[in-house]
């Protein structure tokens, strides 16, 4: 089992945003989610990250149940990236030891080995605060790229191509491809026809999911 | 500067009165010292003071009290108008960006612009930019006066002044460009904590904690090093400069004695000119700290002009009331 929630609650200042959720995951499963904006998606997403502890339930990620352990198990891509102010490599390795060939293997799988190759700095371009040197589509792969270099079991992608333009989302797309291979996958959205790929698509729906 | 002209065009009336006060300050002044010029000269010559140059003397006395208060009053007033008008700017700036700037708007940054340059700048407004002014009008007028009573020991006292003040408008290039590093390491410093805001789930997830020290350790020790680059540059400037303005008073006393034992100069001259060097010499002493405080004013001036929205040509708008037509 890669993903087990039972009868999760979560409050806001005691304004209840999940009502008793409960949702089974298996490895390889891929799951999609859809709700409205502001339905609890990216609440019940920090809940699986191990971002935010449940107040009644249980949440259990890949064996780990206290969030320091699942956050070991996940790995998460935001509808905005969010970049820390350094350079591509310090943002894909977050400053944990990588080999060149690692590296170089995950910047591919995340569409990114044209572009750094382009930079006069390469790998070790700045990517200003707030990733404001680089396109909203350069900064999605990297985080993609930082993802697939944390090579944890679960993914969890939260409207992570909601922001994207054409020009831009083929070359995320891919990228989210090599990411979600082979592992478990939970994907939030608020439209429908971006969980195309999901095995079981659920809705969040006044606190509670459905299964669609 | 374009900007402090507009401040002050469009607060025209409580800095024409500012200035009047301070002109009207340095008559006073003026005329105060040439009653206690001849007052000396009487006791001096043994001569009995009339009633009329002692009722001169009060009244020297109560127009000085009543110019001071006009100029603090007038200052204060024009000071905190412009201050006001500064920070109001800076807001509508905002007003005027499209979503899309708005949403590259590094909010750190902003509120370092707010908390360190406009605060500056309004400390400087409120602190030192009238005592400059008025500090010029002195000089001006008092030297002028002296050089009209006395050339030869006006010149003679103060020509080490030219001297010193190249030197201090080389110091305060040299201050300016160092407060201008350790600004822009500053601004560095709050956009990254600005930004920890932003990553802090990121670096939760990613165990990132360590990176994000080093870096923000390097950017604040790139700041720690500007800020002591530019508290030593200014003090090793400095203090030669605050030397060199003894020299004045020193020739003062040297030339002026001599001219009085030749009987050039009487002791009531030589008193008047001895109190009043403190407007030519006193204000150059003062001048390195004015000047590079109004650099650094001026330097913060430039960071936050573009970012200051039109309006202020709007001089015909209530400038009682403080609200601006743009």
């Amino acid at each position: 089992m890669s993903i087990r929630v039972e009868n999760l609650w979560f409050a806001y200042n005691n304004v209840p945003v999940l009502r008793g959720i409960s949702l089974i995951a298996g490895a390889g499963d891929h799951i999609g989610i859809v709700g409205v904006s502001g339905c609890g998606k990216s609440t019940l997403l920090k809940l699986l990250a191990g971002l935010y502890q449940a107040q009644s339930g249980v949440v259990e990620v890949h064996g780990a149940c206290m969030p320091d352990d699942i956050r070991k198990n996940v790995a998460m891509v935001m509808q905005n990236a969010a970049l820390f102010p350094a350079s591509i490599r310090d943002n894909i390795t977050c400053g944990h030891p990588m080999s060149e060939e690692s590296l170089w293997h995950v910047c591919e799988a995340a569409q990114l080995t044209e572009w750094i190759t382009s930079l006069p700095d390469g790998i070790d371009t700045f990517v200003g605060e707030r990733g404001g040197k680089v396109s909203g589509g350069q900064a999605q792969r990297i985080a993609i790229a930082r993802a697939i270099a944390k090579n944890a079991p679960v993914i969890l992608l939260d409207e992570a191509t909601s922001a994207l333009d054409d020009g831009t989302s083929s070359a995320v797309l891919a990228a989210l491809d090599n990411l979600t291979r082979s592992r478990t996958v939970v994907n939030v959205s608020h439209r429908h026809e971006t969980l195309s790929g999901c095995s079981r698509i659920y809705r969040l729906d006044g606190g509670r999911l459905y299964e669609l | 500067m374009a900007l402090l002209i507009k401040l002050m065009h469009k607060r025209f009336i409580p800095v024409i009165m500012s200035i009047s006060a301070s002109i009207l300050a340095l008559f006073v002044s003026l005329w105060w010292n040439r009653q206690l010029s001849d007052i000396v000269y009487k006791i001096n010559s043994g001569i009995d003071i009339p009633a009329a140059s002692l009722a001169a003397a009060v009244v020297a006395m109560l127009l000085s009290v009543v110019s001071s208060y006009a100029m603090s009053l007038c200052s204060a007033w024009a000071c905190e108008y412009m201050a006001h008008d500064l920070r109001m700017g800076f807001a509508r700036y905002f007003t005027t960006l499209s979503l899309a700037e708005i949403e590259k708007v590094n909010v750190g940054e902003q509120m370092s612009k707010l908390q360190n340059e406009i605060s500056e700048v309004a400390g400087f407004l409120n602190a030192n930019m009238f005592t400059f002014i008025s500090d010029l009008i002195r000089f001006t007028g008092t030297f002028a006066w002296l050089l009209w009573l006395n050339p030869k020991l006006t010149l003679i006292a103060f020509i080490p002044t030219v001297f010193q003040m190249w030197y201090t408008v080389y110091t305060s290039r040299a201050i300016s460009e160092a407060a201008q590093q350790s600004q822009h390491a500053n601004g560095r410093l709050n956009g990254f904590a600005e930004s920890l805001v932003a990553v802090f789930p990121v670096m939760k997830m990613f165990d990132a904690v360590q990176l994000v020290r080093s870096k923000y350790d390097a950017v604040l020790e790139e700041w720690e090093r500007a800020a002591v680059r530019q508290e030593r540059r200014r003090a090793a400037l400095m203090s030669p400069s605050g030397l060199m303005s003894c020299i004045p008073l020193l020739l003062l006393l040297a030339v002026g004695g001599m001219q009085v034992v030749s009987g050039e100069l009487s002791t009531g001259g030589l008193f008047v000119f001895i109190n009043l060097s403190g407007n030519v010499s006193g204000v150059m002493m003062n001048m390195p700290g004015r000047i590079a405080s109004f650099r650094r004013f001026a330097v913060n001036m430039e960071r936050i002009e573009p970012y200051m929205a039109t309006g202020f040509s709007a001089a015909k708008d209530d400038w009682r009331s403080g609200v601006c037509e743009g």
